[in-house]
């Protein structure tokens, strides 16, 4: 019996006077790859940064392992929770940006181990343990004591990925996390992500991988104009190509 | 008597106009730096309410000559002050007012540092679920150190120079001091070359611990890779 780990509730989200998107519903379960595929501007990076309340949003809700986060209701009002509530929340999610945001003046170990020991209060120890083992586990075991700047793109989105990773989340969201490499670095990057997926990790990806997204899903969502176009497995979005708007797309990249 | 011999007859009040230039350049740094970091903290962080008092001190003092903040304090503080039994020396004096024009220094370049720092950073702090409080002084902090430190051992230095306002207002600091003995033996450029020289160690002693700690603070922004 699967296990709902996400659930997004009809959610809509504003600029200002400008509609990002609207009546947002999607559901995953654990141990599912959901992608989200679209062109820029569809809102879906906008719908993952919500989901770990880096965004706020004007109406709906969003439950991570049954419970909703970033919103509660006092007397018939919606507020945003406080930010000391939202930081305790986050750690039901790990996040990996399309710019990496390493801290640069943290070796690629502290990199990893400082929420382990803010967040999760463990020891240095501990945490370094942690740390060690899920840069092995990215293929990093010999940059340990490397800072950023020493290490290429993929590696340090590898780096990204086992600091997000080692927090123990619930899920994983992935936010373009091979636009800003370069195309012979995109593999070592999707191939981890691949791994993780391999391994059981619940994750929600955006992602302009047609390939990728093909392979690694469990579930694909079309996300155009603001809204959820079309939802199916990778066969019915990317073989079957069930809406106009879906085959328009899709025939800018060579699936 | 010869150059030497008059400096060596006054080296206990050349010591003692060293001392107050010290004092009151040290003081300055020491209470502007620590306010100036905290108002830049307010001028970025700060709802407008807080904010727009700390914009406008900031620019009021970096706009007006230095000499009119040091008789503003002297004279219209010190005036008000001794409405409450309180008499501000001019020592005292000095130093609140070169500290006030630290102070607006430092918030602008702590200000300019902490802006300078990628979205990112703050954001995937957040994402490892650091409350802000950790995040600054984990993460935009050290970060924004490394971009405050060269002009700051500037500021320290117009501190040290600042200092001779002072004299002004007759605090014994080295120019004063200097002007004293020039009157009494003449021989003025021997005597302005002499405090100019220890002006110049003392800022050039700011200097070289500037540097070495811009070193230690900055490695991760000089390593380069070999992947």
């Amino acid at each position: 019996m699967p296990e709902l780990i996400l659930e997004i509730r009809d959610v809509e989200k504003w600029y200002g006077v400008n509609k990002i998107f609207e009546e947002v519903s999607l559901e995953v379960n654990s141990g599912e790859v959901v992608s989200i595929i679209g062109s820029s501007g569809s809102g879906k990076t906008t719908l993952l940064r919500c989901v770990n309340l880096l965004e706020s949003f004007q109406k709906g809700s969003i439950l991570i392992d049954g419970n909703e986060v970033g919103y509660h209701t006092v007397e018939g009002k919606r507020k945003r929770l406080s930010e000391k509530t939202i930081a305790h929340q986050r750690v039901l999610t790990g996040m990996v940006f399309q710019s990496f945001n390493l801290f640069p003046h943290m070796t690629a170990l502290r990199n990893v181990t400082l929420g382990l020991i803010k967040v999760k209060n463990m020891n240095k120890e501990e945490a370094e343990e942690i740390g060690r083992k899920w840069l092995e586990r990215v293929g990093l075991s010999d940059k340990l004591a490397s800072y950023p700047s020493q290490l290429s793109g993929g590696q340090q989105q590898r780096v990204a990925i086992a600091r997000a990773v080692a927090m123990n989340p619930k899920i994983m969201l992935f936010d373009e996390a091979t636009s800003a490499l370069d195309p012979e670095l995109v593999g070592e990057v999707l191939n981890v992500i691949k791994q993780l997926a391999d391994d059981g990790t619940t994750m929600l990806i955006v992602t302009h991988e047609m390939h990728f997204a093909f392979e690694v899903s469990s579930k694909v969502v079309f996300m155009d104009a603001g809204k959820i176009s079309a939802v199916g497995t990778p066969h019915e979005i990317f073989i079957e190509k069930k809406s106009p708007r879906l085959k328009e797309f899709l025939a800018n990249f060579n699936v | 008597m010869s150059f030497i011999d008059t400096v060596f007859a006054a080296t206990n009040s050349l010591l003692s106009g060293a001392l107050n230039t010290i004092l009151s350049a040290l003081f300055a740094i020491i209470i502007g730096t620590i306010s100036g970091i905290l108002l830049g903290f307010l001028l970025c962080y700060a709802n407008r309410y807080f904010r727009f008092p700390v914009r406008l001190y900031v620019d009021i003092i970096r706009g007006i000559p230095g000499l009119v903040t040091l008789f503003s304090v002297y004279f219209f503080l010190g005036y008000f002050l001794q409405g409450y039994g309180i008499d501000l020396s001019p020592l005292i004096s000095g130093i609140i007012a070169l500290s006030a024009m630290c102070a607006a220094d430092v918030a602008e370049l702590t200000r300019g540092a902490l802006q300078s720092i990628p979205q990112g950073q703050t954001e995937a702090g957040k994402a490892i679920g650091l409350r802000f409080d950790q995040i600054f002084f984990k993460i935009l902090f050290p970060q924004a150190a490394v971009h405050i430190l060269p002009p700051w051992v500037n500021t320290a230095t117009e501190m040290v120079k600042g200092s001779t306002l002072l004299s002004l207002i007759g605090v014994s600091e080295l120019l004063l001091t200097a002007n004293q003995l020039v009157a009494t033996n003449g021989n003025a450029l021997s005597y302005y070359s002499l405090i100019g020289l220890i002006f110049f160690l003392l800022n050039s002693l700011i200097q070289f611990l500037g540097a070495r700690l811009e070193k230690r603070l900055t490695f991760f922004t000089r390593i380069k890779g070999d992947y």
